[in-house]
Order: C-alpha cells, then structure tokens, then sequence
C-alpha cells in the first residue's frame, strides 16, 4: 500500500499558486522535482518561483550536490517568515542573490565559514571603533608628538 | 570625497559578507540533523512507498547516502513487474481500490471510460440499499458526475481523480488535512485550478 504521489505532491505545499512551479519543476526535472516537493514543500517552490529561468536548472543541480544546504533554508523558520515577509512586499528578488551566494559558501567546510565570519565581524568592529573615536586618536597623536 | 566613498563600499562589503557566511552557517545548523535513510524509513512508515522510492533513486543517482543501505532499501521497495500488473488491472481497473500510484492509475484509466463510473455507483447503490456502513455518499455522488460528464474528458478526469482520492483518503484521514488536498476535497478549488491538478496527475503517474 503506498499513497499516490498525486495524493502527497497535493499534500506537501499549501499555496494553490505554486501548482503551475509543481506541474513545472516535475515536467523539467521528473524524480528530482518530486523529490524537491517532498523535501522543500512550499518554501522550495517560492524560491524556484522567484528565481529566473535561466538560474533555475542551477538551482536544481544545486540541490543534486547538496540538498542539506537547501533544506537548511527551507526548513528554518526565521528565513521562512523573513521570504514571506519579503514576498509580501514584492523584494523577494532582493533576498535570491543573498540566498545563492550563502549557497555557495555553504560549500565550504564549517571552519572555514567560522572563519570568514569571525574575521570580517572582528574586522568591522574594528572599523566602527575607529570610526566612533577620532577624538581619542587624535589626542594620543597629540600626546606622542 | 573618495575616502568616504571608498569607507562606505568598505562597510558595505563587509556587512554582505557577514549576512553570507552568518547565514552559511545557519543553513549547517538547521540541517545537521538530516539523515537521508532516516527520511526514506520515515516516509516509508507513513505509506509512502511511492514517494520513498522516489528518494532512494535520487540519493543513489547524486550518491548523498551509503549506497549499501540505499541499495537494500531500493531492493525493499521496489514493485515487482506482477505486483504492478496485480495493482494496475486487478486492484484498480476492475475492482476499482486503490492502494498506491498503479491501483490510482488504473482506477482512473477505468473512470475516464465509463466502465470504473458504472462499477462504483452499482457498488455504493448495493452498499446504500443494504444499508452497508462502508457506503460512500462522496464516491456515489463523484461516479453520478462522471457518467453525467463523460463526454468531457477533462472534467471527467479530475472528478475522478477526485473520486480516487477520497477513496484513498478515508483510509488514511490525516491526509486530507495537510496542504492544498483540503481545498481539493472540500471542492474549494476552481475550474482553473481543477485542470492544473488533472495536469499535475499526468506528469506525477
């Protein structure tokens, strides 16, 4: 006994305008698409949807070599609220590049992305702390002269 | 000017690089936990062979799994060329149940031809003049519409998409609850929207 994948396709996303990104996804990319529903659900469709068509067999590669890193976005509800909100207001392109380049360093080990992260922040607040006290800087120059 | 000018690109840069990587790494975070077998077994559990079989393949085709286990479950799943035949001709053309994707399939090729519509509405009219508990008012109401409506093979086939889908979901109520199933069942959805569910079956049969 098994459900039909019609019957759980139907089941996995709530958004009645995502039909046509299902019928598509499935037509373009069979076992993957199905797949894709399964896994991503409604999040995974918006994000298809939003993304041109040019990018879009990328996106699906993308989740062939690392679908973890998708689920990771789909499945956060923080990022979930933050695409709706986004959706809302029709900024949802501005939020794909963000989403595809955090992609791509999700490639990357973990250590390396504590790294980069860890640094840069270290790095900007050095920035913001110069930046907030010239005054300071300039007496100590003062001083040492 | 240029100083300025080079400060702000330099914060800019900056902050775009630490929404990346800070969002990098919450995607690690978030799915950490996720084990492909433990999804296969999961999906499997919820009688989703169809659906779990699906999975298998692709995380055997994009290697994301150990393949001895991936490959024991495929071996598990798979549908023997008998149990399709057993489920497509037997289970759904001509006793018109449906247990999975082929039983679906055969109960609707049987629908869009009369014989499936005739089928289950002398089966639910026997079950309603014997007063038989497992009779249906949804499916003898859907199996009226689809000889009514036989001329018309769209709208015959999504009523009896329809009408397969209730016969599925009584078994397993908890589906008719979750995502755009609700809307389908309780006839919310529109003509338009009807024909690209009737589509979506095509391509996912």
């Amino acid at each position: 006994m098994s459900i039909p994948r019609t019957t759980s396709c139907l089941s996995s996303f709530n958004n009645i305008n995502h039909l046509d990104t299902a019928s598509d996804l499935i037509r373009h990319h069979q076992r993957t698409g199905n797949a894709y529903i399964y896994l991503l659900g409604d999040s995974g469709l918006t994000l298809y949807k939003s993304t041109s068509h040019k990018f879009r067999s990328s996106l699906v590669n993308a989740f062939k070599r690392n679908p973890k890193a998708l689920l990771g976005i789909t499945k956060s509800h923080l990022i979930i609220h933050t695409v709706k909100i986004f959706d809302k207001h029709g900024l949802l392109t501005l939020l794909v590049p963000l989403t595809w380049f955090s992609l791509i360093v999700s490639y990357l080990p973990q250590w390396l992305i504590w790294v980069i992260f860890l640094g840069s922040s270290v790095y900007l607040s050095c920035l913001i702390h110069q930046k907030f006290k010239p005054e300071t800087y300039q007496k100590r120059r003062i001083e040492n002269a | 000017m240029n100083k300025i000018y080079w400060r702000c690109v330099k914060f800019a840069a900056l902050i775009l690089v630490i929404s990346i990587s800070g969002l990098a790494l919450y995607i690690h975070q978030e799915s950490a936990g996720f084990d492909p077998v433990w999804e296969i077994k999961r999906l499997k559990s919820e009688n989703r062979r169809d659906d779990a079989l699906d999975m298998v393949r692709f995380f055997k085709e994009n290697n994301q799994s150990n393949p001895y286990e991936i490959d024991t479950l495929e071996k598990e799943l798979s549908y023997s060329a008998a149990e399709k035949i057993k489920s497509l001709v037997w289970n759904g053309s001509f006793k018109g149940e449906v247990y999975d994707a082929y039983s679906g399939l055969g109960a609707i090729s049987s629908d869009l031809v009369i014989f499936g519509d005739l089928r289950d509405l002398a089966v639910q009219s026997w079950k309603y003049l014997t007063n038989d508990p497992d009779y249906k008012k949804p499916i003898m109401f859907l199996s009226g519409a689809g000889i009514g409506l036989s001329a018309t093979s769209f709208i015959n086939g999504t009523y009896s998409l329809a009408k397969n889908t209730v016969k599925y979901v009584e078994r397993f109520p908890s589906l008719a609850e979750k995502g755009i199933m609700k809307k389908f069942l309780s006839g919310k959805v529109s003509p338009k929207d009807s024909e690209k569910i009737y589509d979506l079956l095509k391509k996912t049969s």
